[in-house]
């Protein structure tokens, strides 16, 4: 049964672009394009893995990722960051809130595919 | 990867996202400008800017990215409040705009990528004095250094090895001499006939609690060493409790590893790159001279790749706890609710809303096929209503603000008064109205060609104004209603008006009329949008692409709309689009009229009197008036509007009088045969295979198949009297 | 009938209007409707009889007859409406009769003789066309078919100068 990711990113173009690496890496895909919208997502679709993006309007990724880790089903969920940024605050505070690890942008297929098999058992 | 074919169309689509994105940016700056320097303001600036750098990076346009971050960290300090955002560092930003919109331009290919050493000397020093510069640029600033390179941890320098058997020291590897496969480096010649002295790798792990507690799960960073060839030598299990005093969340077990030397230490490394802070890791060498040792409280470090490579990693709790914190609740967003976006095939939306339409029609027949008793039971009422929250909900899928297609006016109008050397201030007005969607895309051009029009030969150049009493910047005003059915786009300029007797020169010149030939203002005005009227006399050295007023016509009449022209000499002029909304449902009064049933617009109708014998009465030869409630009001005979001439003509008092508001004359009355009831009805264009009527505002199908024509209130009162129906026609005539 | 041509062919609807034959390409054709009285519009030449539901989409009736400067056509029992499309607006022409579909090659067209010299003509071409025998008796002479061009009869060309 081929793993199930949940990616969450306000950019179509970046979706797109995970979906299609990601689906050449043998997983199944699902998106959604904001915060609140993959919240609902993750309910519906009971994800492996999460990969999100940060900076979305209407709720970004840290609060995603704390309302996330609120529900009890999903506290072992992993969760991957994904985002342009790097600075050593924003990984902290992607810590506090509950995620798992970080990618930074622009992501190179390979490593990504090698961070998710970290994560996701 | 993804195939080039399917990266093409991904880019494709990235490049919408940052054609949406500029124009978010150029609001949102112009609002700056204008004052409004609020967070959610300069945080959609800021998010915009940086989607666009993140996709660069993704599909590799390096001048993009690399202004756009230079860019994105101005931006960010000033959402962060590090920098104020004083009209100096907007002005900075606002040409930072410009520059990367031109990027973007440039990375499509469709313009030469722009020289943007000026604006990222500017941004830097924005950056540097916190925007307290002095405005004046700093020369020759290096551009921002590109992206960071991606977070491959820079291989470490390998550890010491002791002396030889031969006394020799080897050489200490250089990060650049190390074997592309991650072997470790030879040293001096005879090295590598001896025995290798260097010990392989020893791993200690012992995950925290809070490694459980982020989802991670230990045994696969286990797994991850064993896939680099390691092999468990100990789990040192002694911390486990009995099984009932077991906490599921806590972690009791320490993992011992040892992987083989020519394992690159980073690759090491990289196995704990998610791995919680608190965690234990050592990672040792055992014949390092220096031998590193780990021990708690180990130096706290945060295990990152991007951290320089030191021979030791150990991992502990920073500053924070695990523990989260709750994150102050999230401001209010009200410039992205605009702009939040569903891709959906415009095809299929249409089928829906041609659906829709014909629900609504269904609901209509339905109700009149029942009796009135029925007609009073809440079902039907129930049906109508859900009926109307879907048609509403489908109708706002595609109606989209028309701002969209107002965004690129700024920059184009800041372009042209640069080249030109005239002065105009753009005034925007109704840019939230909305639109059908294919209607936004279809009016940018003849927009564009409006807007350059009123430049060229509009508004005069500034000496020329004041030479004329004017002040010496002209204005443009861009504007946008909905008036029932139709959407009413306006250009208008206080310019020097449309110079007619040049124009019917022109005309005649070109065979376009006959020389002879009797024209009203109006007809001549329209002369400019003839086929064939522009020439490169006509066009100045922006407008570029040589699109004249009657490609502007065509493209809106292919939308089932018309251009209206209205100027004064000395005064200006006004473009009008008028335009239809695609799929419009109206609630409307179903009227009868000499047989005919027309319909009239709900929003419009105040009141209906059944007039009292001498309620009506002539005022003059040709109009009536009607006496309510000691004024009296202008009465209209539909029938004479209309040129139903020979219909019989009915007493007042068996008529209906509908009092409506107009816009143009004030309240009237509408003086029709009968009303037959209230209905919603969906509104069908007559621009689809005819033309643009005046007086009315489309066609509705009633329930039994006949039509009935929608009446445009404004445009029947506001007509000068009754309207020819019978136009004697030119030229065909045997 | 298929709508694929051998090259050269073409496939003509021919109906009467008054006393002359005309004819139009059959892809052009949408379909041939019966009579029905029209709603009337208020403001538009004489030609346009008013506007007709065709299947949900609100399409103009024109009197062919009218349109070409003739006496108005005088309805009767085979009158009927042919719906064409010119230009991607659709539009019903009414006729007195239709004729026949024939199926005619390119080389048989005749160009139209010039008229007036101001106006486009209405006219395409002439064709002899060789009427069928009908009930076993074989026809007497051929018929000339009128083609017409449709994109001459759109009705926004004429009306620019007439708003």
């Amino acid at each position: 049964m081929k793993k199930l990711i949940l990616t969450v990113d306000d950019s179509a173009s970046m979706r797109m672009l995970l979906k299609a690496s990601l689906t050449a890496q043998g997983f199944r895909i699902e998106s959604a394009n904001d915060g609140e919208h993959g919240l609902e997502r993750m309910h519906d679709v009971l994800p492996d893995l999460l990969i999100t993006d940060i900076n979305m309007p209407k709720m970004d990724g840290f609060e995603l990722i704390e309302a996330v880790r609120a529900v009890p089903q999903f506290r072992g969920t992993p969760i991957l960051v994904l985002s342009t940024e790097f600075s050593d605050e924003k990984k902290l505070r992607a810590r506090e809130a509950g995620a798992t690890g970080w990618i930074t942008k622009p992501f190179d297929s390979e490593k990504l595919g090698a961070a998710i098999r970290r994560v996701c058992p | 990867m993804p195939v080039s074919d399917e990266l093409d169309e991904i880019q494709a689509i990235f490049f919408e996202e940052c054609a949406e994105g500029l124009a978010v940016a150029e609001q949102g700056l112009s609002a700056m400008a204008a004052g409004d320097v609020s967070k959610e303001v300069i945080g959609g600036v800021f998010r915009a800017v940086h989607s666009i750098k993140g996709g660069s990076g993704a599909f590799g346009h390096a001048a993009l990215l690399a202004f756009s971050h230079c860019f994105e960290n101005v931006l960010d300090e000033v959402r962060g409040g590090k920098i104020p955002a004083t009209a100096e560092v907007t002005k900075v930003m606002l040409a930072a705009f410009d520059v990367l919109a031109d990027h973007v331009g440039a990375a499509q290919g469709v313009v030469p990528p722009p020289a943007d050493a000026a604006a990222l000397a500017a941004l830097e020093e924005v950056l540097a004095t916190k925007g307290a510069g002095s405005g004046v640029a700093v020369t020759a600033v290096a551009p921002a250094a590109p992206a960071p390179p991606p977070p491959a941890p820079p291989p470490p320098a390998a550890a010491e090895p002791a002396e030889d058997q031969f006394g020799f020291t080897p050489l200490v590897a250089t990060v650049e001499e190390l074997d592309p496969f991650g072997f470790e480096p030879v040293g001096v010649a005879l090295d590598d006939l001896g025995p290798d002295d260097s010990q392989p790798w020893t791993v200690r792990f012992a995950p925290s609690r809070a490694a459980l507690g982020n989802g991670a799960e230990p045994l696969l960073t286990v797994r991850e060493l064993e896939r680099l060839g390691g092999v468990i030598t100990e789990v040192d299990c002694s911390a486990l409790p009995a099984l009932r005093d077991l906490d599921p969340e806590e972690s009791y077990l320490v993992w011992t590893l040892s992987l083989p030397r020519n394992v690159e230490e980073s690759a090491i490394a990289e196995c704990f790159d998610f791995v919680a802070p608190d965690s234990l890791i050592e990672i040792t060498r055992a014949d390092a001279p220096a031998p590193t040792p780990a021990s708690p409280p180990p130096p706290p470090l945060v295990a990152d790749p991007g951290s320089a490579g030191t021979p030791v990693l150990t991992l502990v709790d920073t500053v924070a706890t695990p523990a989260a914190k709750p994150v102050p609740p999230p401001e209010a967003r009200p410039m992205d609710a605009v702009l939040q976006t569903i891709r959906v095939d415009l095809t299929k939306l249409d089928m829906l809303l041609n659906l829709v339409g014909e629900l609504v029609i269904r609901n209509s027949i339905l109700s009149d096929r029942l009796s009135p008793v029925d007609q009073e039971r809440v079902e039907l009422p129930e049906l109508a209503r859900l009926t109307r929250e879907i048609q509403d909900n489908v109708m706002s899928l595609r109606a989209q603000p028309i701002r969209q297609a107002f965004s690129r006016v700024p920059r184009m109008l800041r372009d042209l008064t640069a080249e030109t050397g005239k002065q105009v201030i753009l005034e925007i007005s109704g840019e939230t109205t909305e639109v059908d969607k294919g209607v936004i895309e279809k009016i940018g051009d003849p927009l564009t060609h409006m807007i350059r029009n009123a430049v060229d030969h509009g508004v005069e150049s500034p000496a020329d104004r004041i030479a004329a009493g004017k002040p010496a910047e002209g204005v443009i005003k861009l504007s946008a209603e909905q008036k029932g059915a139709r959407i009413f786009v306006r250009v208008s300029d206080d310019g020097k008006g449309i110079d007619r007797p040049r124009v019917r020169a022109m005309a005649i010149d070109k065979g376009i009329i006959a020389a002879d030939a009797v024209l009203s203002d109006e007809e001549i005005d329209q002369l400019i949008c003839a086929p064939g009227f522009s020439t490169a006399a006509t066009i100045s050295s922006i407008s570029g692409r040589g699109v004249g007023m009657d490609v502007v016509r065509s493209n809106v009449e292919a939308l089932g709309g018309r251009v209206d022209i209205t100027s004064t000499p000395g005064v200006g002029t006004t473009f009008t689009m008028i335009l239809p909304l695609t799929l419009a449902i109206l609630d409307g009064m179903i009227v009868r009229l000499a047989g005919q049933r027309f319909v009239l617009p709900l929003t419009n109708v105040i009141e209906t009197v059944r007039p009292e014998p001498g309620q009506v009465r002539p005022l003059t030869p040709t109009s009536e008036v009607i006496e309510l409630r000691g004024s009296y009001l202008p009465v209209k005979r539909l029938t004479n509007l209309f040129g139903f001439a020979d219909a019989p003509r009915r007493l007042p008092e068996e008529s209906l009088v509908i009092i409506v508001e107009s816009e143009t004359v004030g309240n009237v009355g509408l003086m029709v045969d009968t009303i037959d009831d209230r209905r919603e009805v969906v509104i069908k264009s007559l621009d689809q295979n005819l033309y643009p009527i005046r007086g009315l505002g489309g066609a509705t199908i009633l329930g039994d198949g006949s039509i009935a024509l929608i009446l445009d209130i404004d445009a029947l009162v506001a007509s000068s009297g009754a309207m020819a129906s019978n136009i004697p026609l030119k030229g065909l005539a045997a | 009938m298929s709508t694929l041509n051998t090259p050269g062919e073409r496939k003509i609807v021919t109906f009467s209007l008054g006393k002359q034959v005309f004819g139009i390409d059959m892809n052009a054709l949408i379909e041939i409707r019966e009579w029905q009285d029209p709603t009337p519009l208020p403001s538009v030449p004489a030609y346009i009889k008013g506007v007709t539901n065709l299947r949900g989409t609100v399409v103009p009736v024109i009197g062919l007859a009218e349109r070409l400067g003739w006496t108005p056509s005088v309805l009767h029992a085979r009158s009927c409406i042919l719906v064409v499309t010119i230009a991607g607006k659709q539009a019903g022409f009414l006729v007195d009769e239709v004729a026949d579909i024939i199926v005619i090659n390119e080389d048989q067209i005749q160009p139209a003789p010039e008229v007036e010299v101001n106006e486009q003509s209405v006219i395409a071409g002439l064709v002899q066309v060789a009427p069928r025998a009908q009930d076993g008796v074989p026809a007497d002479s051929s018929t000339m078919v009128l083609l017409l061009d449709l994109q001459s009869l759109g009705l926004t060309r004429v009306l620019e100068l007439a708003a």
